[in-house]
């Protein structure tokens, strides 16, 4: 389902080029989870944003669900992020103006019509804990409620990936398991690719593969 | 939820940046609603004030020699004629006197015309303008004393006319007043000013001016479209000819009152004779001083000139010849006064010889001469009082006799060549033709009255149509304002900008959120066109009504604190859909274009640098396209100040173009500049400061322009500002080098700088010591200079003489531009010269181009052939004297005069004329006064300009202050460390204080440069020195301003608690 065959990321700054990702192999099936950790500025948020199409690598390549998504123009990037891959940040980046609701529904606004999101929208918000707050804004909402809507909205198109970028960091660590419970759930059933960066080990641990960035090669660690 | 929804949602929660970017819009639409508004509703009042005080006179015939009233009924059955003067007016309770006042006598007609009741119930009674009454504050049944000159038939500049005004003083009794706002105002001429007119009987004024059955003005409801049906009217008596069958001769004589005939007439007379198959007879009778031998002389005797005689010859009548005891071969001398026409008497003497003496009959008789006022009805010659000097000690006792018996018969003749040569002058060389048939039988002569109504003093007006047209005004406020206004709609733009920018940076999170969810680049810019068209949309309805309330406040202003520049207080606001619907066609563009714009800073950023917050701002040094642009504007700045140095472009366009370019470009150096790497690393507060500058440079950028955009409209004007200063006498200034100038509102004749002239004035020599006077012609007109708003269709024309045209006075261009007003190359134009404002802005022409001036039916064509610079002579067209002649012979002696005196005789030669020619309405003034009139109105709007400008230092004293709370909001974290490293909120305050102090400093540099820069070619045309004490205090108050402005931002931004935001981590 994925393929990234010796992806490399390089910034240029004025003090020179700063390698971040060198020859990065990573190949994984539908429906597998899997954790990268490592130390901050390392690369794997870099490593996440390329294989979510956030971010052009400087050197390899990246097959995605059958296609090169970086030989394709920006809108077919785009309509890929769009149905195909969920993204699920450390703070949660919702819709400030936007409702509960809206926020879930907001991947819906472009892209291909689907008539049953919005029940689905509410019924996973009811299942997420939140079907009493459907017309709140995230300012009323807590930090695990708003990383609860996050998730929701990352899914509602089902997508084929799920890319989260140390989505507990910021919780506590009650709050943290309460996400992770709802995220594992939800991918079980979506049989999703599932990458997960996070500093915690123990998170980290829950998964059956596991991966850490060191300087800017990806090595499974377990 | 769909995109109209998230759109909605967008514009609630970011109301703030968004209620700021509809203000932005707001003020851009206001400007330009407003200056649309505003040039509107001037030539709206304009035109309602001229057509207003036409009333139903859709137009006029007037004459500069009365004429039959039954003209009027006979042009159409509507007409009403009326007698119209410029008068001068007393009080005679208070003594309070009103000049130049306009008159009107009219009857019934002129009232039924106009649909009004007839206010004049009595003969005596006089009715004013409103304004008039107040002036002179006139109570009902108050005597007013009337004094008018009476118009001469003859011409007052041949010999035997008149010189002195025949000023008549009539006395009426004020009865009411009417509004001028309509017919009360009643002028052919459109004036925006307070209307001075007052109205008396038709009958009355005929009677007391002598001029029964006459008038000189015709009003008809609709204007004639051609001279045809004026031609048709028009009978002799109208055009000053006269038909008579003198006793005795079986013949018909043509002659006029003016005592000569004009050669077109003359030529038309013989070609009527001729097609009547009648003979004629031309005569052209003088009055010699004395006719003598070397033994005997005969005294003030009527000598004919006609055919038939030889040249060189004369024929004396039997008693002329028995008196001066001369026979055929004697010569006989011929005495004879001549007047010239640069007002000076002259006696000359012509030798003849003698060829026959005839009997009387044979040489003349009594009815050859015209009527010489003074003369031909007196009873004795004694009792003659002629318009020259006469001395009554020669007449004798026989030339009583001959006067008794003989009266005007003419004792000598001499050929009609030699008569025409001796004493021809620019009216005429025939005082009368006799037509006599073959068969001796009484002849009749079809002629024509006029075929040339110019010639014939008489000219066609439309007045309502000219109202139209001059309502158009010279001063196209609209226009101004707009140009002005260019650089505060782009200082609104400038901050819509900003504050979109700020606002863009504050959402790169959420843009580049939508990025993630699959938004591509489109659909995000879909998403912020969809608030940009609600922001454009409120923003420009907000616009309307900003733009209503502006135009009605300037128009207030010009009403009032401004009214010198316009000279009334009846301006009011109009409105026109016009620039309604274009408002929120601009404000929905503008909000697009500062989204478009904008949203193009973010393309080629990735999701990821979106999400991650990231600024072009956090680059490194300048792109080689901003070098570019930067090298670009200023390049384009300077080639628009060149180009309209040397009139390629418009020097308007050379003035906003050059400076707006010249501002973008320095402004983008500057950027330049501080995104230069730091050869070392800031130690200082103030290199920290523009450390931090540097940094947003795109922020700095626009608070640099914004500031440097006000500073640039506010200095370049007050650089245009005239200063009141020292009396300039050189030869080259504005005022020519004369320190006094006089307007006579009737005409003078004599010669001012001789002891004659002066002598027949009245005038005491000792009181006028070394003074020289420079007289000019004038023909009345509307004024051409700024004080109008009107554009002048008839404007007024001075004749300037040979002799003064060599004394190459004022600043002319090109240098020999007097020399070319008298140059002939093409016999149809005419060359003018016109002060290089009042051809610019009065008359939107330039050096080469055409004014054509009405003028009987047809116009006469003007070709500018050059300017003068800032002189005196902004309210007049310039021609040569001698065009001038040729022109308008009807336009007798001269009204304007410029006078050189040394200083300490300034006011005893004012006080000596206007003493002795107050008759004239002789009005002396410092000239440098009159230049002062023009300065106080080009400063006036000075002033209203830079109100504007004063508006775009607010917007720019406000994004600064906006720019600078923003960023301390962003860097508080920044902030907070320095203050947990040791920095005070004293060196906190005084860092954000370094950093946009050097902002202001910088745009004020930019702009005050750029502003002299961008005026120095129109300063250098106007040999003008800067006012640096007003531009300095302007500078200074620019900085207070700017620096009040910063500081209370300043104060307000570390008040706030600092260190809590490093607990945040």
């Amino acid at each position: 389902m994925l393929k990234a065959t010796a992806i490399s990321k390089t910034y240029e700054t004025a003090a020179g080029p700063v390698p971040v990702l060198e020859n990065v192999d990573l190949a994984l099936n539908q429906g597998e989870a899997i954790s990268i950790m490592g130390p901050s500025g390392c690369g794997k948020s870099t490593l996440l944003h390329i294989l979510g199409l956030l971010d052009q690598p400087t050197a390899g390549t990246y097959d995605f669900d059958g296609v090169q998504p970086w030989t394709l123009d920006e809108k077919e990037q785009a309509r890929i992020r769009n149905g195909k891959i969920g993204f699920i940040f450390q703070d949660h980046c919702l819709l400030p103006q936007c409702t509960v609701l809206e926020n879930v529904l907001a991947p819906l606004i472009v892209g291909e019509h689907d008539d049953d999101a919005e029940a689905r929208a509410r019924d996973l918000l009811r299942r997420a804990g939140l079907g009493e707050r459907l017309d709140r804004f995230p300012s009323q909402l807590s930090g695990g409620e708003k990383q609860r809507v996050a998730i929701v909205r990352a899914i509602i198109r089902k997508p084929a990936m799920l890319l989260c970028d140390e989505p507990t960091g910021n919780l506590d660590q009650a709050t943290a398991w309460q996400v992770l419970e709802l995220l594992a759930e939800l991918r079980r059933e979506l049989q999703c690719i599932l990458i997960i960066v996070t500093h915690s080990a123990e998170i980290a641990a829950e998964f059956p593969r596991q991966f850490s960035v060191r300087r800017g090669r990806l090595v499974q660690t377990a | 939820m769909t995109g109209r929804d998230l759109a909605k949602r967008n514009l609630r929660h970011y109301w703030r940046t968004n209620a700021a970017m509809a203000a932005g819009v707001a003020i851009a639409t206001a400007t330009l609603v407003g200056s649309s508004l505003v040039g509107d509703s001037v030539r709206h009042s304009l035109r309602s004030i001229a057509i207003g005080r036409l009333g139903n006179a859709g137009g006029a015939v007037i004459a500069s020699q009365p004429f039959g009233e039954s003209l009027a009924t006979r042009i159409h059955g509507a007409a009403a004629p009326a007698l119209h003067f410029e008068a001068v007016l007393k009080h005679q309770s208070t003594n309070r006197t009103a000049a130049k006042v306009l008159v009107y006598a009219v009857d019934d007609r002129f009232w039924k015309l106009h649909q009004t009741a007839n206010p004049l119930a009595a003969d005596r009674d006089i009715v004013f303008s409103e304004p008039l009454a107040r002036e002179l504050n006139a109570q009902n049944g108050e005597g007013v004393l009337l004094r008018i000159e009476k118009p001469s038939a003859m011409p007052q500049e041949s010999l035997f006319a008149r010189k002195e005004q025949s000023v008549r003083t009539i006395r009426f009794r004020y009865r009411s007043s009417l509004p001028d706002t309509g017919i009360g105002g009643f002028s052919l001429q459109p004036r925006q000013g307070a209307a001075r007119t007052a109205f008396v009987r038709l009958s009355m004024l005929q009677t007391e001016m002598e001029l029964d059955g006459l008038a000189n003005l015709v009003l008809m409801p609709e204007e004639a479209r051609s001279d045809l049906p004026i031609l048709g009217h028009l009978q002799l008596a109208d055009v000053g000819l006269r038909l008579r069958r003198p006793r005795g001769c079986g013949c018909l004589q043509l002659e006029s009152p003016a005592g000569l005939l004009r050669d077109d007439q003359v030529k038309r007379a013989l070609d009527a004779a001729s097609k009547d198959g009648l003979r004629t007879e031309m005569y052209f009778t003088y009055l010699a001083n004395a006719i003598r031998t070397p033994n005997a002389s005969v005294p003030y005797s009527l000598v004919v000139a006609k055919e038939g005689v030889p040249e060189g010859m004369i024929v004396l009548n039997e008693w002329t010849a028995s008196e001066l005891e001369a026979g055929v071969g004697d010569a006989v001398t011929l005495d004879y006064f001549l007047w010239k026409q640069e007002g000076r008497l002259l006696t000359e003497s012509s030798v003849f010889n003698v060829n026959a003496v005839s009997p009387m009959a044979e040489v003349g008789d009594r009815y050859m001469a015209p009527e010489y006022p003074g003369i031909s009805g007196e009873s004795s010659m004694s009792d003659w009082d002629p318009p020259f000097p006469m001395d009554l000690e020669k007449i004798r006792k026989q030339d009583e006799t001959y006067w008794d018996k003989y009266r005007a018969t003419p004792k000598a003749a001499i050929s009609l060549g030699d008569g025409q040569r001796l004493w021809e002058t620019r009216f005429g060389r025939v005082t009368a033709i006799r037509f006599y048939r073959a068969d001796g039988a009484a002849p009749s002569l079809n002629l024509a009255p006029s075929t040339d109504l110019a010639r014939d003093g008489i000219t066609l007006l439309a007045p309502k149509r000219q109202a139209e047209e001059a309502a158009g005004g010279t001063t196209d406020f609209g226009e101004y304002f707009g140009y002005f206004s260019f650089f505060l709609t782009v200082s609104a733009l400038l901050l819509t900008s900003l504050f979109f920018r700020l606002g863009i940076e504050q959402r790169l999170r959420e843009i580049g959120l939508y990025r993630c969810l699959g938004f591509n680049v489109t659909a995000v810019r879909r998403v912020f066109l969809r608030e940009g068209m609600i922001i454009g949309i409120a923003g420009s309805l907000a616009g309307v009504v900003g733009g209503a309330i502006y135009s009605a406040v300037i128009l207030y202003g010009l009403r009032t604190w401004w009214s010198g520049a316009v000279g009334t207080t009846s301006l009011s606001l109009h409105f026109t859909a016009k620039p309604f619907s274009a408002s929120i066609i601009q404000g929905v563009g503008i909000s697009i274009l500062v989204i478009g714009i904008s949203l193009r800073q973010l393309r080629g950023l990735s999701p990821r640098q979106l999400l991650a917050g990231y600024n072009r701002e956090t680059k490194d040094a300048a792109s080689i396209w901003q070098r570019r642009a930067a090298f670009g504007f200023t390049g384009l700045g300077i080639g628009l100040l060149i180009a309209g140095l040397t009139s390629a472009i418009s020097p308007e366009g050379g003035f906003f173009g050059a400076g707006f370019c010249l501002l973008t470009g320095a402004s983008m150096f500057c950027r330049i500049w501080l995104e230069q790497p730091r050869p070392e690393p800031a130690r200082t507060l103030p290199n920290l400061a523009l450390a931090s500058a540097a940094q947003k440079s795109s922020r700095s950028f626009f608070t640099i322009l914004l500031i440097a955009l006000a500073v640039f409209l506010l200095v370049a004007l007050e650089a245009f500002r005239f200063t009141p200063g020292t009396i300039d006498l050189d030869k080259r200034s504005g005022t020519g080098g004369f320190p006094l100038l006089a307007d006579s509102q009737w005409p003078i004749y004599q010669n001012l700088n001789s002891k004659e002239g002066r002598a027949a004035l009245g005038l005491d020599e000792k009181s006028l010591k070394g003074m020289i006077v420079s007289s000019f012609r004038v023909r009345p007109g509307e004024d051409a200079s700024c004080l109008n708003l009107y554009q002048p269709t008839r404007p007024r024309i001075v004749g300037v003489p040979a002799a003064f045209r060599k004394e190459d006075r004022f600043r002319v261009s090109p240098a020999n531009a007097w020399e070319l007003l008298a140059s002939r190359d093409a016999p149809a134009e005419v060359p003018a010269l016109l002060d290089a404002n009042t051809l610019q802005y009065n008359f939107h022409r330039k050096v080469g181009d055409y004014i054509d001036i009405p003028h009987g039916a047809e116009s006469i064509r003007l070709r500018v052939v050059g300017t003068l610079s800032g002189s005196l002579f902004q309210s007049e067209i310039l021609i040569a004297e001698e065009q001038f002649i040729r022109l308008f012979p009807e336009e007798q002696g001269f009204r304007f005069f410029l006078i050189d005196a040394s200083d300490s005789m300034w006011s005893e030669i004012t006080a000596a004329l206007e003493d002795r020619l107050s008759d004239s309405g002789f009005d002396v003034m410092p000239a440098a006064d009159r230049l002062a009139q023009y300065h106080r109105v080009e400063n006036t709007y000075l002033s209203t300009f830079q109100a504007l400008g004063a508006l775009g230092l607010l917007l720019g004293t406000v994004g600064m202050a906006v720019v600078l709370l923003r960023n301390v909001l962003e860097r508080r974290r920044e902030l907070a460390l320095l203050a947990a490293i040791g920095f005070t909120r004293r060196d906190i305050a005084k860092l954000i204080l370094f950093e946009n102090i050097a902002l202001l400093i910088a745009g004020l540099a930019i702009g005050s440069i750029c502003a002299l820069l961008a005026v120095s070619p129109a300063l250098a045309k106007r040999s003008q020195s800067l006012p640096f004490d007003s531009l300095a205090a302007l500078i200074a108050l620019v900085v207070c301003t700017g620096a009040a402005s910063v500081w209370i931002a300043t104060r307000a931004a570390v008040r706030a608690p600092l260190l809590e935001s490093l607990r945040s981590e």
